[in-house]
């Protein structure tokens, strides 16, 4: 939607996962600590989830990217503003206007991991099963996407109406995974009062049924080996396939699950409910005040299950004497409160005119989780998680895992004021102050100012150049405050140890920071907007100073009693360029041709930390544990891959390392990798240097062509893929091997090199999109019929190997035998690293039609 | 009627505003205060008791529990423990072999969390100590293990 649209603006859903949220960057991580998401504001109520729009609703969609112009909107808008205006009715002729639109789209896997076959596999050593499964095709299917959307919208006098209802249902391209929506949607508008009152009603209401299905499912089907059968009655030795459920399964070998029985047992569901309601009350005062009342709440609700019946082996505990089977739940409650009030005066002067806003915001967030996990079940007769008093577990009460938490109430309280001036309409002047203040932070900082200042001009309104239709030049600087996503950081927080007879006593597991202040970020943006007949051009230069962020660091554990608390620690700098161009090479009556780009580029330096270097991000098992690949040093870029340089093979078939600084000895051990005379190096930078989309529209009479290409370049990305399981190990021979055009055959042993960092950069064709307007002739019934046809991701040029060259922004860290990925808590300052769990990028073609009736 | 409205808006703004201005985080689902209730004696040997439990779990991970601590250092570093890197499988980034081969640097990982986890269970030790209602039995309990552990495992660091 957004995606290479706006400079300076990087969305990204690795894979494209149906149901994961895409990660969206404005100017690159604005802090490493906080939320770095930017704020979406829709039809002015701040916080809102693109999750819960249809875009089918989006009237107009704005970005702020400087930081004057973002400032108003607080701590929450430090990362910047989507601004998202959605259809309001129109009450023309005052009759009712329905519209529909539909889509039908299919998906199919675009770029997979070349894996060995069963042939290969056995020829290079690998221990053969006997049968021949390619394990993708078996978790894989045609992914399908539908789409059915009804408007209504009408009016009469001072009062519009706009209700919309949306249906979307997606099948992945993993088997069973997808998602069911609902999605309605309310606009009125009316007048009252003389007209002095105005009234903005908008309420929505979504609901997503969710198939999560296994991520994993695709990793196993990687790795598994390609002569194990899928059921375990093909095995060639005896086999208790009733176990397991017919399936099956490598036995005692770490992390190796079939993919198929993943799949097919297990269950991963859940449902979303989210409902919304904004208001917002205007009323003029006297001919030039204006005062404004906002109120706006939203509610979410999740809930999700997780039944892996007696037979799985994966995370079901099929091959456990005693416990057998697991059921997991998980619900979650939020609720965001808004209410905002401001007054807005304005004087005109004649030539010029000011005008000034002063207000309060009042912004309390609350949430509530509660988890259950239970099992020992009698068997696979029901589906045990609809009956969970049937579990044996509630006999040994220590195996059931209950967890529960609940937020604080989160308050943000602001009190704002902002003066507009312009001069002869060329001249524009903007300043602001916000006084805000956080529960988050520790006792005495918990307030901050935060000002913002602005200046436009429209120089060819002074300068008259010839042939020059627009030139203003714009200068901004804005200071914000950023806000930790997690409560208490500022609080002593204890962990509780009970005795087993009954005794319960505490210790501390982080210590107090009653200092702990708001984050900083200090943004100038100059900017040109430029425009000379057919062309059109934007350039934007910023400057970012982040300081203070708050961030978990190690300290004195003989000071603190425990060696971790919260501190504002380090300072971080970006600068950056945004370009955006626009010609209209052909301009006619019948036919047009647009072109645009846009470009944009940033870097992002780690002024200062809580110490001057450090390593993170592990790899991982099998055998790469204590294994870190990012390098985070004072002084330097962020996203640094580093690591020991490959130089060849040796006769017994382990990796050569560079002996990078020349000095006779060869220092490649994982635990020296920050030591003076290490033979380590910077392998590659995980965030790209230049990102560009590229739109082409072209319009012949009824049809409309738009081709939209993005790109990103200078980035790389480790393959872990890749760093596990291309080496061909003796004693790794029940996993398949990888089989990239980079594969070293003499390669025996598995260890992280340069070998496995590789140039991720790429141009796609992301949309391509052609569509007919139908003339209807004398056809009275639908007016506005549109036909369209798209295609995303018809083709990608990249030298990359993995599934997706698109950049990793966060880690989720490692993962492996079944266990968990927490989604939770992404490491912004680990960007690069392609992990085994991703979801698989797709080819989509969509079919769409829309009319009005 | 215009009047009144006028009148009547600008008193609920003001209201409004001067509504909240309270900032004070109310923590529901961390514990932020110890909490100590002495346990039930039964009879026999039940392990640590009543307040003495954090204690004596920090004595647990401290001592011999879990892989990547004192006792991976212990053992790895000596013959008593062996571990084997299979082809890849168990190399991590070459910090078993290092322990094995005694060259191992501060920066290990296995070191550092040694040193934090001893010191964690002191500080659990000294919050207790200075509490007013410990026995001398149970002063004398919570005094001694840990700090011997760490003078074992580091030396003199006093």
């Amino acid at each position: 939607m957004l995606q290479g649209k706006v400079a300076g603006l990087q969305v990204y859903n690795r894979g494209g996962d149906p149901n994961r949220a895409s990660t969206i960057r404005l100017r690159g991580i604005s802090t490493v600590g906080a939320n770095v998401e930017p704020l979406i504001v829709i039809d002015g109520i701040i916080g809102a989830s693109l999750q819960n729009l249809d875009p089918n609703d989006i009237e107009t969609m704005d970005v702020l990217k400087d930081g004057s112009a973002a400032a108003i909107y607080g701590s929450r808008g430090s990362s910047g503003v989507i601004l998202i205006t959605t259809k309001k009715g129109s009450k023309k002729d005052g009759k009712v206007k329905l519209s529909y639109n539909g889509q039908f789209g299919v998906s199919n896997i675009l770029r997979s991991i070349s894996v060995m076959d069963a042939n290969e596999f056995k020829a290079a050593g690998g221990t053969d099963l006997g049968s021949n499964t390619n394990w993708l095709e078996k978790v894989t299917q045609t992914g399908t996407n539908m789409v059915h959307g009804i408007a209504a919208e009408g009016g009469g006098g001072n009062t519009s109406y706009r209700i919309a209802a949306n249906i979307r249902q997606v099948d992945g391209i993993l088997r069973t995974s997808g998602f069911d929506q609902l999605n309605t949607r309310l606009n009125f508008n009316t007048k009252a009062l003389n007209d002095k009152l105005t009234i903005d009603f908008n309420t929505s209401f979504t609901q997503r049924d969710q198939n999560f299905a296994f991520n994993e499912a695709l990793r196993y089907a990687i790795t598994y080996n390609p002569t194990a059968p899928v059921m375990g009655e093909n095995s060639p030795f005896p086999f208790n396939s009733a176990q397991f459920g017919g399936f099956f399964e490598s036995l005692g070998l770490f992390d190796a699950f079939n993919p198929v029985s993943i799949i097919e047992q297990n269950k991963n569901t859940g449902r979303r409910v989210e409902f919304n309601y904004g208001a917002n009350l205007g009323y003029n005062l006297l001919d030039n005040l204006t005062v404004n009342l906002r109120v706006a709440q939203q509610n979410n609700n999740s809930n999700n299950r997780q039944y892996y019946p007696t037979t799985s082996h994966f995370r079901g505990n099929a091959t456990s004497p005693l416990r057998k089977g697991r059921a997991d739940f998980y619900n979650d409650e939020s609720r965001f409160k808004l209410y905002e009030t401001y007054a807005s005066h304005l004087s005109d002067f004649g030539k010029s005119n000011l005008t000034l806003t002063a207000g309060y915001s009042y912004q309390e967030n609350s949430f509530f989780s509660r988890s259950l996990s239970i099992g020992d079940f009698p068997n696979n007769d029901i589906d045990f998680s609809n009956r969970i008093e049937s579990s044996q577990d509630l006999q040994n009460a220590g195996f059931i895992s209950a967890n529960s938490d609940a937020s604080p109430d989160e308050k943000i309280i602001a009190f704002f004021g902002r003066a507009n001036y312009s001069f002869d309409d060329a001249i524009f002047v903007n300043a602001s102050m916000r006084r805000e203040g956080s529960t988050k932070l520790g006792e005495d900082n918990r307030w901050g100012w935060f000002p913002a200042v602005g200046l436009g001009v429209d120089l060819n309104k002074y300068a008259n150049i010839g042939g020059v239709d627009l030139l203003k030049a714009r200068i901004g600087y804005g200071v914000t405050g950023s806000l930790p996503l997690q409560n208490g950081l500022s609080k002593p927080i204890r962990e509780i140890e009970n005795g087993p007879d009954g005794s319960v006593s505490t210790r501390l597991v982080r210590a107090a920071n009653p200092d702990l202040k708001w984050e900083e970020k200090a943004e100038t943006n100059f900017g040109i907007d430029f425009g000379a007949g057919r062309f059109r051009g934007t350039l934007d230069l910023y400057n970012r100073d982040i300081k203070d962020f708050i961030l978990e660091r190690r300290v004195d554990v003989a000071v603190f009693g425990v060696d971790t608390r919260f501190e504002n620690a380090g300072k971080l700098n970006t600068k950056g360029f945004e370009l955006a161009l626009n010609y209209d090479l052909i301009k006619g009556n019948e036919t047009n041709y647009t072109t645009g780009v846009v470009l944009s580029s940033y870097k992002t330096v780690l002024k200062e930390y809580v110490i001057p270097q450090e390593i993170r991000a592990n790899l991982g098992a099998p055998g790469q544990n204590g294994t870190n690949m990012i390098l985070v040093r004072e002084g330097q870029r962020i996203g640094q891959i580093w690591g020991p340089v490959f130089d060849g093979v040796d006769d017994r078939g382990n990796p050569r390392f560079k002996d990078v600084n020349g000095d006779g000895k060869f220092v490649t051990d994982q635990d020296k990798a920050l030591e003076p005379d290490a033979d380590f190096q910077v392998l590659g930078n995980g965030l790209p240097t230049l990102e560009l989309g590229w739109t082409n529209n072209l319009t012949i009479g009824g049809w409309n062509i738009n081709a939209f290409f993005r790109g990103a370049f200078g980035h790389s990305l480790v393959n872990t893929f890749r760093a596990f399981y291309e080496p061909r190990l003796s004693s790794q021979t029940s996993y398949n091997f990888m089989n990239t055009s980079l594969m070293i055959p003499e390669l025996r042993n598995a260890r992280f090199s340069s070998l496995y960092v590789e140039k991720a950069d790429f141009f796609k064709l992301d949309n391509l999109t052609i569509s007919r307007r139908i003339p209807l002739g004398s056809v009275k019934a639908i007016s506005n019929l549109n036909v369209s046809l798209t295609a995303q991701n018809l083709f990608v040029i990249t030298k990359y190997t993995g599934t997706d060259p698109e950049p990793a922004l966060v880690y989720y860290g490692s993962v492996d035998n079944g266990a968990v990925e927490n989604i939770g808590n992404p490491d912004v300052l680990s960007p690069g690293i392609d992990s085994r769990n991703n979801y698989f990028s797709s080819r989509i073609f969509t079919l769409g039609v829309n009319f009005n009736f | 009627m215009r009047r009144f409205n006028k009148f009547l808006v600008l008193p609920v703004l003001l209201l409004v505003i001067s509504g909240c201005t309270n900032l004070d985080e109310e923590l529901k689902g961390d514990i932020v205060k110890d909490i100590s209730i002495p346990g039930i004696s039964v009879g026999g040997d039940t392990g640590g008791s009543d307040v003495l439990g954090a204690a004596y779990a920090g004595l647990r991970n401290t001592g011999t529990a879990n892989h990547g601590g004192y006792y991976s250092v212990q053992t790895i570093t000596s013959d008593e423990q062996c571990i084997a890197a299979k082809g890849g499988d168990w190399f991590d980034g070459g910090i078993l072999i290092e322990l094995h081969r005694h060259t191992y640097t501060p920066g290990h990982a296995f070191i550092n969390g040694t040193w934090g986890a001893h010191y964690g269970a002191i500080n659990t030790c000294n919050e207790l100590l200075a509490r007013t209602d410990l026995d001398a039995n149970q002063i004398a309990q919570v005094r001694a293990p840990a700090c011997l552990f760490l003078l074992s495992y580091a030396g003199y660091v006093w």
